[in-house]
């Protein structure tokens, strides 16, 4: 019986997310204006090793080799203003020289720049949070 | 994803508690269906475990399906056979079979305390984040061992040491891992 109840509970709140909130904070922003593009940043570690860093950034996974853009990175942060609702994923090599030898490392990181909603006060609001992408090589 | 997991273990818990809560007569000797629910840690990596199996009580062995993932992507990096390096985000995921005993009996108090040593094979699989590559399919074998405490009549409180290889250098093999073990049915 406990358990039961226990699932209905959360079934309830399961779809208690799908309805209208009756919410009201006239004081929270709220843009009403649906974006169509944010910010992907991207970290790199280009001035540790003091060189330039090629990367590209792909729509969808990198396999899918759908070229958005192709890039040098030369400072450790870099951010390109893209359409939303779609994944992207970023692809940067490093070329590492050591006295003996030159190592090639590949850094990926990918994920999707997403368009949140929510209710306030009976209006719909509309936000793009930045999406990070780190493609920081490991110590 | 993230919220999805984090309602998903805690109505997971839930439903075990509310099982704890029905079945407060319950015998702890005998044999009984049993779920468990812990993690396994050490300063660079972190992993669920969920488990579901058969646990006999009067002799005190269990036998398990075993599932331990990591909630979250990891930065890892793989040398390849060139020499070259590839850096992703990954997921890992370890499906297997969990065998254990417990040995020595030692009453503490109201409850009893227990040594126990078992082992975890099967095979790991992962994914990474942006990329619709796979991690390479390999098996793994995890041996551990530590103490468990009874929790009333309903179940045991697991910790101790476990050595899980993940076949990367960068990664410690050495994790501690806590655990509940939840009796279900009685069989």
């Amino acid at each position: 019986m406990n358990k039961v109840l226990l699932a209905g509970f959360f079934m309830v709140l399961l779809l208690q997310s799908c309805f209208r909130s009756k919410e009201c904070d006239p004081n929270k922003i709220c843009d009403t204006n649906k974006p169509d593009s944010s910010w992907v940043n991207i970290q790199f570690s280009a001035t540790k090793y003091g060189i330039g860093v090629p990367f590209i950034i792909y729509n969808g996974d990198a396999e899918d080799e759908l070229v958005v853009l192709r890039d040098t990175a030369f400072t450790d942060k870099l951010s390109y203003y893209l359409p939303i609702s779609e994944r992207y994923s970023v692809k940067a090599v490093y070329l590492i020289n050591t006295t003996a030898n030159t190592t090639r490392v590949t850094a990926y990181d990918g994920g999707k720049l997403r368009l949140e909603k929510s209710w306030n006060c009976d209006e719909r609001c509309y936000s793009a949070p930045d999406l990070n992408l780190d493609c920081r090589l490991l110590e | 994803m993230r919220n999805g997991i984090t309602l998903f273990i805690l109505l997971v818990y839930t439903l075990s508690a509310g099982a704890q809560i029905g079945d407060a007569t319950i015998n702890s000797e005998g044999k009984r269906i049993s779920f468990i629910s812990g993690m396994l840690f050490n300063n660079k990596d972190f992993f669920f475990d969920f488990g579901l199996g058969y646990e006999n009580l009067t002799a005190q062995w269990a036998i398990r399906l075993d599932v331990d993932f990591r909630p979250f992507f990891k930065k890892v990096q793989i040398k390849n056979e060139d020499g070259s390096i590839d850096q992703f985000f990954e997921r890992k995921t370890l499906l297997g079979i969990a065998a254990e005993k417990r040995l020595l009996q030692l009453p503490v108090g109201s409850s009893t305390f227990r040594f126990l040593v078992g082992a975890k094979g099967g095979v790991m699989f992962g994914n990474y984040r942006g990329l619709r590559r796979h991690a390479e399919i390999l098996p793994y074998v995890s041996p551990y061992a530590g103490a468990a405490f009874d929790i009333g009549s309903g179940g045991m409180f697991k910790f101790g040491y476990s050595f899980m290889d993940l076949q990367n250098p960068r990664i410690p093999q050495h994790r501690i891992f806590f655990g509940i073990t939840f009796y279900l049915t009685e069989l």
